[in-house]
């Protein structure tokens, strides 16, 4: 623990969310281009490997706490039903079982209720649970290293923090695909989900991690996942093999290019570095404003952009369908779609999503600094 | 099965004798889901099976089984019977050849949404290839319930992963910031217990928030599940039959004025009695959309059930379902394709497997001695023989098909109308084969008389979907005259 090194079992938490995210990505993509998969489907197994790495790295902890001779890491260990160990691998050891609880459940659902084809579904929120708990543990697995770390330790800790943040960050909009798309852009609803999450996680990360631009690089980590799936998924050849089959795919369909996250989380970084003596209220609103404003000025237009015929290229990534498209989806036509039904309710609905945006950054402001204190 | 309502109104001067209330309850057939299927692929001669799944989406399972050993590969691929997911076809798969039957190949197709899908079967072989579409309604029957073994298995892992969450949001309270070695105080228990209980009353909202969404979402999946059509009917006293069909709410796609002709007909009505020993046969008119009528022969008094089969131009099959009670008819004489049987009347003698006819014909089950089984399909052959026992010579296409059968169950809760090309509906078999025709027997529309001579026997391939007693109604047509004959069969 006192070695200049990150322990191995740290960069095997950081391994299995990154393998988590890999692989619902690459599932949500596979179903988009081939449509049927089985059990042991390539994105499946990434899946699983979250489980299997996370389960490792939280299982020798917990184990060689619990019954081995370290009394050092013992006195850093938090217990819970009798078992010891630092408290991120508990975390880490939960979400494993809502993994695995996910699977009969989501079985029983798809025979139930037949295949969901949504994301946004019981047995995936308990599935999604599951991510975010060894998400989460990993999180205060490396944050406990990390506020106990020496000086020369700590920066190499603090990289592997933000960069699991930015898995965090990543995961979190792979859950609101269905919100996002970029005939969505133009409702106050979309920017009411992206906000929710958003700011808190940049928020709480960027106090907890004491770097300067940590928003800008979890922000940057999100970007950089999605570009490269954007531009590397295509580059493999898929098929459809489930109907109906309403347009013709020969290669992996991505996701859209990324969402301009980046932005209002550079902007939060300048607000965050010059605002540290405020009332965290204060800073919770300046900085929740803020996110809000600059999102929607850089978002807005260039969804404008997207839609237009400019953005139909591999880089930007707009020609990209689903096999099951149909041809009057709002997607296909480069249209927006309006889900308020007025201005009013798109006006209260962008009061919502200011409101949203304060306040997760006054949450992720509060959750930042107490995760600063956590020691085990 | 929905208990029908049974009302009876008299007035408008009494000219309304008897009004029933029908509920419809089941898709095309009743209780007999399965699609079989005979016909040619390309120089191949496949018996197909197709077992819809319960639940839409979901898997269907494939058996195809071929007649002839020159078969070296059968592909098989789901797709919608209409519209834009019909034109382009998903990666075909491949089916299994069987180690036990070399002959029977098996696969399992996705099937993603309700209405009328066909699979396609591609084969290939030492005489070159061939395809063979087969219609398969998809209809969510209902969800499914857990069973008892995985409910408590679910209920275990809820209270697990509940019971954690808060030992260690209450553990992160209390413990996550000490420092090394530190022990705890009373101040961190208490914090601890705190955030326990908050935790607690968090994870009692987010389960309860659960079991609310999972009810919507059920209650969603409920609207999506098949809703037969409801019909009313009544007869008149000079014996005229009307059935106003109501669609109470299922796919947008579902309407009432899209029927299509099903060998020459809108509507197949079959008229039974309880016992099973009458039946008619009729084809009413629609009069206006979504309403039938027919003028019925002569019906003693009773109680009967209604089987009235439909296709939607979508190419999905429903059976409208009901019950009637009227005093006897005396009504008008049988016309055109309109036939009826009954037991008492139509056989000179019955014995096992053969119906002796009062005029000297005979319609013979020819079956091995081995048991009839469930969901397996079923090669059923009844021969028409001659008053001196020889072959008939003189057999008609009957509304283009050289026989019916209809196989009821003796609680009526299994109906399937079958015919030698299989348990698909021939129009749904047009809209999948446009250009090809069907079924292992020369088809050809039209009623009129055919020069052509047909084999002195029938065959149609269907596989009981439950053990029961049923009884099998076979129809034939020589020289003009409707023949029918009745055999029953106990299905273990």
């Amino acid at each position: 623990m006192n070695r200049a090194r990150v322990p191995w079992y740290l960069w095997c938490s950081a391994l299995a969310v990154t393998s988590a995210y890999v692989g619902g990505y690459w599932d949500i993509s596979w179903h988009r281009s081939i449509g049927r998969d089985t059990f042991w489907s390539a994105p499946h197994m990434a899946i699983y490997a979250c489980g299997i790495l996370a389960g490792i790295s939280s299982g020798y902890l917990i184990f060689t706490t619990t019954f081995g001779r370290h009394p050092a890491m013992r006195d850093v260990s938090v217990r819970i039903w009798g078992l010891t160990g630092p408290l991120g691998a508990f975390i880490s050891a939960w979400g494993g079982v809502a993994m695995l609880a996910s699977a009969p459940f989501d079985d029983w659902w798809h025979n139930a209720y037949g295949l969901d084809v949504r994301i946004i579904s019981p047995p995936h929120m308990v599935l999604a649970a599951g991510f975010f708990g060894i998400e989460l543990g990993t999180v205060m697995l490396l944050l406990a290293f990390m506020n106990r770390a020496q000086p020369q330790l700590r920066p190499s800790l603090e990289r592997v923090f933000l960069y699991v943040g930015g898995t965090v960050l990543c995961e979190s909009m792979l859950i609101k695909l269905e919100y996002i798309s970029r005939s969505d852009q133009h409702n106050a609803l979309f920017y009411t989900v992206v906000f929710l999450g958003t700011p808190a996680i940049l928020a709480a990360l960027s106090t907890a991690s004491d770097r300067r631009w940590a928003c800008t690089i979890m922000a940057g980590v999100y970007t950089a996942f999605a570009l490269a799936f954007l531009w590397i998924l295509p580059l493999f050849p898929a098929e459809p093999k489930l109907g109906p089959v309403i347009r013709q795919v020969t290669h992996f369909i991505p996701w859209e290019f990324p969402l301009l996250i980046v932005v209002p989380a550079f902007v939060t970084d300048l607000i965050l570095q010059r605002t540290g003596g405020w009332r965290p209220l204060t800073r919770g609103v300046v900085a929740g404003l803020a996110f809000f404003a600059v999102f929607l000025a850089v978002q807005w237009p260039f969804a404008n952009f997207l839609q237009s015929p400019l953005a139909r290229n591999w880089f930007f990534g707009t020609a990209y369908f689903d096999f099951s498209m149909p041809a009057r989806s709002a997607l296909v036509r480069y249209q927006f779609f309006y889900r308020e039904a007025n201005a009013s309710q798109f006006w209260r609905g962008m009061l919502i999503a200011a409101f949203t945006s304060c306040l997760m950054m006054w949450a992720g402001l509060h959750a930042g600094r107490a995760m600063r204190r956590v020691r085990r | 099965m929905k208990q029908g309502l049974l009302c009876e109104l008299r007035g408008l001067g009494g000219s309304i004798l008897i009004v029933v209330a029908l509920q419809a309850v089941a898709l095309a057939h009743i209780g007999s889901p399965d699609v079989f299927l005979e016909g040619q692929a390309g120089p191949y001669r496949l018996l197909v099976t197709v077992r819809p799944p319960h639940a839409i989406p979901g898997v269907a399972d494939v058996e195809v089984l071929t007649t002839s050993d020159d078969v070296r590969d059968v592909r098989i691929v789901p797709l919608p019977l209409t519209g834009a997911g019909a034109q382009f076809a998903p990666v075909a798969d491949r089916a299994m050849r069987s180690i036990e039957d070399p002959r029977m190949f098996t696969g399992h197709l996705w099937l993603m949404s309700a209405g009328a899908w066909q699979v396609r079967v591609a084969v290939a072989g030492d005489r070159g290839s061939g395809t063979l579409s087969v219609p398969v309604p998809t209809l969510p029957q209902s969800t499914l319930g857990m069973t008892r073994g995985l409910r408590a298995m679910l209920f275990f892992l809820m209270m697990l992963l509940a019971s954690g969450f808060v030992a260690i949001i209450s553990a992160m309270a209390r413990e996550a910031r000490l420092g090394a070695g530190e022990a705890l105080d009373r101040r961190a228990r208490v914090r601890g217990w705190i955030a326990g209980a908050v935790a607690t009353v968090a994870v009692a909202g987010i389960i309860f928030l659960g079991n609310r969404w999972w009810t919507v979402e059920a209650s969603s999946y409920d609207q999506y599940v098949y809703k037969p059509l409801d019909a009313t009917s009544s007869v008149t006293a000079d014996g005229r039959l009307t059935l106003d069909l109501h669609d109470p709410g299922w796919i947008a796609s579902r309407r009432l004025d899209d029927f299509v002709a099903d060998h020459g007909h809108l509507m197949h009505l079959f008229i039974v009695s309880p016992s099973l020993d009458r039946l008619w046969h009729l084809h009413p008119d629609e009069i206006a959309t979504g309403a039938f009528a027919q003028r019925l022969p002569d019906v003693p008094a009773g109680q009967y059930e209604l089987f009235a089969d439909l296709v939607h131009a979508t190419g999905v099959s429903e059976t409208v379902t009901g019950t009637i009670n009227t005093p006897a008819i005396h009504g008008t004489p049988l016309s055109g394709d309109d036939s009826a049987f009954s037991e008492a009347e139509g056989l000179a003698h019955r014995s096992s497997g053969s119906n002796e006819r009062s005029d000297g014909g005979k319609l013979v089950w020819v079956r091995d001695d081995k048991p009839l089984v469930t969901k397996r399909l079923t090669l059923f052959t009844f021969r028409v023989e001659d008053a001196d026992g020889q072959p008939a010579r003189d057999l008609e296409l009957y509304m283009g098909m050289p026989g019916h059968a209809i196989f009821v169950r003796r609680d009526r809760k299994v109906f399937a109308h079958v015919h030698p090309s299989g348990s698909a509906p021939m129009a749904a078999m047009e809209i999948a084969m446009p250009h090809k025709p069907a079924g292992p027997a020369p088809v050809e529309g039209g009623h009129a008389h055919h020069e052509m001579a047909l084999p002195s026997a029938v065959t149609f391939p269907y596989g009981f979907p439950e053990s029961g007693e049923y009884r099998i109604f076979v129809q034939v047509k020589r020289a003009g005259r409707v023949v029918t004959g009745v055999f029953d069969a106990a299905v273990p």
